[in-house]
């Protein structure tokens, strides 16, 4: 049960860091949360994927120089992916 | 669950950005679909997004209709356990409990130097599993000697060092230093100059460690990524910034994975947001739960340190002052200590405190500490100064804090 717990609450301190617009914090600890819960290391290599997916997206914001739809738009696939990696990790713990 | 989605409805049409906190803890703890609860949490950083811009009414309608949709599947949800479903029982996982997690332990630590009659004197230490422990004191009291005393680096004059979880795991005998010392990682002050790129280091570091093929590249791209090196993973030496620098130090000594990691001073040269982002990564990395490791960090630092440490030992002239969880700091003090910049002279200063109670104001060269009886609080020392028109530049309630041992 402490296990399940544990695990539980990792996830939320993710996804109170996505609602909290910390997408590159959330990343970070999603890769943790791999790391530590998920033996499927695919899991692992598509968070690093969105990592630099999310690094190339900032980029290009950057130069845009401004928050477009594009961006928002994109940043939302992102960040819904990961969303379903955290469930993913979760459920087959 | 009606009631309540309807509470949060309302509190979204009259306060939007403080009712999307609401809305996510309703969808975390009701929705039935993992959907709906990434609707919730995008939702919400959405609109803070949309703060102040006009863009927020279509993003409150969704969360309002989001608030109905949960609480229509969870009513019918309920209506049907009532009658009689059962929902399924996922099957849990035991990870193995850890028995014995005091990862290194010294008692009656003595070193003393000839050279230049220094001594360490009667240390103990115990650095756990999980936790972070902080080293203070100023420069030549001891900090380094310790470090190297705990890695292995330097013979004791006297006292005993043991590594329980170390042995434990690995099956190591006490005094076997070779064995021991594959599971501690130690970054100096001063980091020596590497050849070649950062993402070859590492996989030469890894290697080292008898870690290959696949596994040692996903470890690579793991710690490279986690650690923020992605854009600096081809670069040599000569191409990072002091800061980076570091943060490859960190990869290195991370990416095998330690069981104890010891850092002098890593904080010396880095700008506020690069100290916070590193004490972030190094608690974070602390607590994981597969690879667990007891951190030992050394910084001047002081807030900082603190803010991120789980134990602190304060060192002065070769001697323990304090050793203990930082919660406990200044638990037993007979006075409260406050620390604050402002531009008045000492003399001008006094002044102003007439009437409130204080045992004495020192000025530091850079700030007054003053130290008050326990009945005085800092809001009372605060307002006092306020009402007294005087220009407060910061201000810092040190009682708990092993600043007040500086001074």
């Amino acid at each position: 049960m402490e296990i399940q717990n544990k695990i539980r609450k990792r996830k939320e301190e993710i996804q109170l860091l996505v609602a909290a617009g910390n997408i590159k914090k959330a990343i970070k600890r999603s890769m943790d949360y791999a790391s530590d819960f998920c033996h499927d290391n695919l899991i692992l290599q598509s968070l690093i994927e969105l990592n630099i997916d999310y690094n190339v997206l900032l980029s290009q914001e950057g130069r845009s120089n401004g928050q477009g739809d594009s961006f928002r738009s994109e940043r939302n696939t992102l960040v819904i992916k990961l969303l379903e990696h955290l469930d993913s990790i979760e459920s087959t713990f | 669950m009606k009631f309540l989605a309807d509470e949060i409805k309302t509190a979204l049409r009259n306060d939007p950005i403080n009712a999307a906190g609401h809305l996510v803890e309703f969808a975390m703890e009701h929705a039935l679909d993992n959907k709906l609860v990434h609707q919730a949490l995008i939702l919400k950083m959405n609109l803070s997004e949309n703060a102040g811009n006009g863009g927020q009414e279509p993003i409150v309608n969704d969360m309002i209709s989001l608030v109905d949709k949960i609480s229509a599947a969870a009513i019918q949800n309920d209506q049907t356990a009532n009658a009689g479903a059962s929902l399924p029982v996922r099957k849990k996982r035991h990870l193995p409990v850890r028995q014995n997690d005091i990862v290194c332990k010294g008692t009656g630590l003595n070193k003393a130097f000839k050279r230049n009659g220094f001594a360490l004197r009667d240390i103990d230490v115990s650095f756990r599993l999980g936790e972070i422990t902080g080293v203070v004191g100023e420069n030549g009291n001891g900090k380094t000697t310790l470090f190297r005393l705990i890695i292995g680096d330097l013979a004791l004059d006297a006292g005993t060092i043991d590594y329980p979880y170390i042995r434990e795991k690995a099956g190591i005998f006490p005094e076997d230093w070779t064995n021991i010392k594959k599971h501690i990682a130690f970054i100096p002050q001063d980091l020596d100059r590497w050849f070649g790129s950062v993402r070859n280091n590492l996989h030469y570091e890894l290697s080292v460690h008898s870690v290959y093929g696949q596994k040692n590249d996903d470890e690579v791209d793991y710690i490279i990524h986690r650690l923020g090196l992605e854009e600096h993973q081809d670069k040599t030496w000569g191409q990072l910034s002091g800061g980076y620098k570091l943060r490859f130090a960190l990869a290195r000594a991370l990416v095998w994975k330690p069981k104890l990691l010891v850092i002098d001073e890593p904080l010396a040269n880095l700008d506020i947001k690069a100290q916070l982002v590193i004490l972030n990564d190094l608690r974070d990395l602390a607590n994981g739960y597969r690879y667990p490791l007891s951190i030992v960090i050394s910084s001047q630092h002081l807030h900082e340190i603190e803010s991120v440490s789980d134990n602190i030992i304060f060192l002065r002239n070769g001697n323990m002052v304090f050793n203990g969880r930082v919660d406990d700091l200044g638990n037993e003090r007979e006075e409260n200590t406050y620390e604050f910049g402002c531009g008045l002279t000492q003399e001008e200063l006094e002044k102003k405190l007439k009437g409130l109670s204080y045992y004495g104001i020192e000025n530091t060269g850079l700030a007054f500490v003053i130290r008050t009886p326990l009945s005085v609080t800092h809001d009372q020392l605060l307002k006092k100064l306020l009402e007294e028109n005087v220009n407060i530049e910061y201000f810092r309630n040190i009682s708990q804090s092993t600043k007040k041992l500086f001074v």
